[in-house]
């Protein structure tokens, strides 16, 4: 039964140069709107027990479908992927160079990774805009700017989902993990460059799709979509799933890409044993994501089918703690989704910092492996109001126990700062000030794991406090010491060392004034998902809020600084750390394909001191191969 | 310690093919391995909800069928993988399993169009929604099995070392026991 239609691989060549009609977002947007409004059409037509309204529920949901196809192939997928699946001429051509390859279909690494970091800045941009905008309204004890607590909620529930879903899943994972994973590892490529480059699509897709909800009406969950409370909600409830569901497909393809990745495309000698730090993060996260992601995706599918059919799984008839089950078996995983990255990197720079070998590596990892397991068994403990007394003791202990792993990565931190020479740059210092945040966070989580005092403090501004320590402290601050870190492998530029700790200790100073009172207030009785509030907490509230007013402010500070060293930044040299990992044995910025011809790992990469072996060499060989052979082709997973 | 001067680089070199091919099975093994947590979680909703119960109106009949469908077709797909390795295309046999998955397909829509269950019944539900993910993969896997026929009338499976064709029968043979899985817990336990 064997068949064999072919025609010459010669004719096959893509045509180079080929002009697309419009830019590639532009498309994508004009293709989305029509996907949405053919598709939300023909539903209003088909739809037996349609309503009034052009955009209906069920209408809305099947046009958004349409909608994201259509951005997705609008930006670049249609030429570049859809059409040689099916054996058609690939008629995209990848920018190599300039602006405009950051604003269309990419499969490289680094463009990717770029993306990601873009997205995940404009998320937190975004929901950081909203944040304010809720900061304003609690000043005062009643409503002022928001007229409904509903509206209050909503933007509640946006803030979250965005800084959750498109930021702390999107940042270290989706920016540094396909930037710097492959040049950490040796590697030229990742897996599967195609796929990645679909994926960072779907997060712009995602954070509209969240922003704009209140359209459909507004949703009242905040970011856990709480049952059987989403049900009653308006359709804008419907853009929460739907919006997170493409944020998460987007960080089901990262972890995928990684995991894969780091198994198979790493250099010859990088073995276990020299696998970086923050590859083994991204190793860990990756498998929690493969795991977790598809649970909570399938939760919100029910969900969804819940509202829109409507279902009755988890309304007073079903079972409503069935929801909040599925949603905390992700939703602390999730925690260690953000953290778990940022532990790596700390024990990533701060070696380099301290110009010291790092300290019990092997206990580090061990320590991002378990926290890795030990992250599926404390996820009851956010619901120690709604479970029987016998439930509490096991998830209590889990949860206290997690943190001696946690702890296993501040033992490595510290052990490599003894003694060591540590040169207090930005990153350095802004690694330092995240160990610190998030320190108070485990420990008032340590605090909040015990039965007792949880139920005094559930749904208190105390948890509030804990879980932005927590997130803010090892994401926020980690993430901005990555990028002042790598910059200079990223742009070739150096930033302004004055204007970095300036504005880090502003932030550290701002933040801490802003959160550690929302310790304050959590046990003076405030409550959280409430837009007015008793009036013996305005004057804390108010304070509280002409802080945040002010992290804001530092936030924006740091971004226009990293803007600013990235075109204007004094030109840097090639390795200004002195690092021993791979991606500073090449230029910065680094070219297409990495490296030369894949390089050769020959120690470790984290002993210094006067013994220090080289740790990188590429082989003269292949070197010698490589430019005899320019055009050489990838694989069949190029 | 200073860095080597470096040039711009080629793209990465074939190298290694076993290595690349054992990393796409891995990806899709992964992928397919992933999305049993699904259909956990719909069997945990199945069972929480209604225990064992099958509805004396579901269409055992139909269902069978279907699940044979899938069945047969899952082990084509399963010959297919194996014809790839051996490096020969085997464009027919995948044209059945096309043919067969959209028997199946229509055999599903034929019961939802049908309503003996009812979407207001506790099976009815767990019924939509567990058949409602069995579609959703199933025309999945149809599109890259129609990928396949359609890339080699242009394009010659080797280029690729027949990569293409045995990865969309590996992710056609994980579809097919996912539905399998549906029918025996939706119908037999």
């Amino acid at each position: 039964m064997a068949q064999t239609t072919m025609v010459p691989a010669a004719t096959r060549a893509p045509k180079a140069g080929k002009r697309n009609v419009m830019p590639p977002v532009l498309r994508g947007f004009l293709w989305a709107a029509i996907g949405f409004v053919v598709v939300n059409t023909f539903v209003d037509i088909v739809d037996p027990f349609r309503g009034h309204p052009f955009v209906t529920g069920p209408s809305a949901t099947f046009g958004w479908v349409a909608a994201v196809i259509g951005w997705l192939l609008g930006v670049g997928v249609w030429e570049s992927v859809a059409l040689p699946l099916f054996g058609y001429k690939d008629r995209w051509h990848e920018k190599s160079t300039g602006w405009r390859r950051y604003f269309e279909y990419s499969t490289d690494h680094k463009v990717i990774g770029l993306q990601y970091l873009g997205s995940a800045m404009g998320g937190f941009l975004i929901a950081g805009a909203v944040a304010m905008l809720m900061r304003i309204q609690l000043m005062s004890d009643h409503l002022t700017i928001f007229h409904y607590p509903s509206n209050y909620l909503t933007a509640v529930g946006i803030h979250g989902t965005i800084m959750m879903f498109s930021v702390a899943n999107v940042a270290l994972l989706g920016g540094f993990g396909n930037y710097m994973v492959p040049m950490m590892i040796g590697s030229r490529s990742t897996a599967f460059p195609k796929l990645s480059g679909i994926s960072v699509w779907l997060v712009p897709a995602g954070i509209l799709t969240v922003l704009f909800s209140p359209l459909l009406g507004a949703w009242t969950t905040g970011w856990r979509g709480y049952e059987p409370l989403a049900s009653q909600d308006a359709n804008g409830i419907l853009y929460y799933y739907l919006g997170v569901a493409a944020l998460t497909m987007s960080t089901f393809i990262v972890g995928l890409n990684m995991v894969t990745t780091v198994m198979f495309r790493r250099a010859q000698g990088m073995t276990w044993s020299r696998l970086p730090l923050f590859a083994w993060g991204q190793l860990t996260v990756g498998l929690l994501v493969l795991i977790w992601i598809p649970e909570i995706q399938t939760t919100f599918v029910l969900a969804l089918l819940e509202k829109l059919v409507p279902f009755n799984f988890f309304a007073a008839t079903g079972s409503v703690m069935s929801y909040l089950e599925l949603f905390w078996l992700f939703g602390h995983p999730e925690v260690y989704m953000i953290a778990v990255p940022a532990f790596a990197l700390w024990n990533e720079i701060i070696p380099v910092m301290s110009q010291k070998s790092l300290f019990a590596r092997d206990w580090a990892v061990i320590g991002l492996v378990f926290v890795m397991m030990l992250s599926g068994l404390v996820w009851a403990h956010h619901m120690f109001t709604n479970i029987r007394n016998s439930e509490l003791l096991p998830f209590s202990f889990f949860t206290e126990m997690i943190s001696i792993p946690t702890g296993f990565a501040y033992m490595a931190a510290i052990g490599t700062m003894w003694k060591g020479k540590i040169r207090l740059t930005t990153p350095m210092l802004l690694i330092l000030m995240s160990m610190f945040n998030f320190l108070i966070g485990g420990l008032t989580g340590v605090l909040l794991a015990d039965p007792m005092v949880n139920l005094q403090l559930h749904d208190t501004f105390y948890v509030v406090g804990h879980f932005h320590y927590t997130v803010i402290g090892s994401l926020v601050f980690t993430g901005l010491a990555g990028v002042y870190y790598w910059l200079p492998k990223m742009s070739g530029r150096l930033y302004n060392e004055f204007w970095g700790k300036f504005l880090s200790i502003v932030l550290f100073l701002t933040f801490n004034l802003t959160f550690s009172q929302f310790f304050l207030l959590g046990l003076h009785g405030m409550n959280r998902w409430v837009p007015a509030y008793p009036q013996y907490l305005q004057p804390m509230n108010f304070e509280v809020s002409i802080f945040a007013f002010f992290l804001g402010a530092s936030f924006l500070g740091h971004f226009i600084h990293i803007f600013w060293a990235w075109a204007k930044g004094a030109k840097a040299t090639e390795n200004p750390w002195n690092a021993r990992t791979p991606e500073w044995f090449t230029t910065s910025p680094p070219p297409r394909y990495n490296f030369p011809v894949e390089p050769e790992i020959v120690s470790s990469l984290y002993i210094y001191g006067s013994k220090q072996p080289v740790s990188v060499q590429f082989p003269a060989e292949q070197e010698l191969a490589a430019t005899k052979d320019p055009q050489d082709e990838g694989g069949p997973h190029e | 310690m200073t860095n080597q001067p470096v040039s711009m680089g080629s793209a990465p070199r074939k190298g290694r093919p076993d290595s690349s091919r054992r990393m796409g099975r891995f990806g899709m093994f992964m992928f397919i391995a992933s999305q049993l947590v699904p259909i956990i979680v719909l069997i945990d909703v199945r069972y929480l909800f209604v225990g064992s119960y099958v509805s004396s109106s579901a269409d055992q009949p139909v269902a069978l069928l279907v699940a044979v469908l899938m069945a047969v077709s899952g082990i084509m797909a399963w010959t297919v993988r194996g014809s790839a390795i051996r490096g020969v295309d085997q464009v027919a046999r995948v044209k059945w399993m096309v043919l067969l998955g959209a028997g199946a397909l229509l055999g599903v829509l034929y019961q939802w169009s049908v309503r003996y269950l009812s979407p207001g019944t506790r099976y009815g539900e767990v019924f939509f929604t567990m058949t409602g993910f069995a579609v959703f993969y199933l025309v999945v896997g149809l599109i890259a099995l129609l990928s396949y026929i359609s890339r080699v009338r242009f394009v010659a499976s080797a280029d690729d070392g027949y990569w293409h064709m045995e990865a969309v029968s590996l992710l056609w043979a994980g579809i097919s026991v996912i539905w399998l899985v549906v029918y025996i817990v939706l119908y037999l336990l």
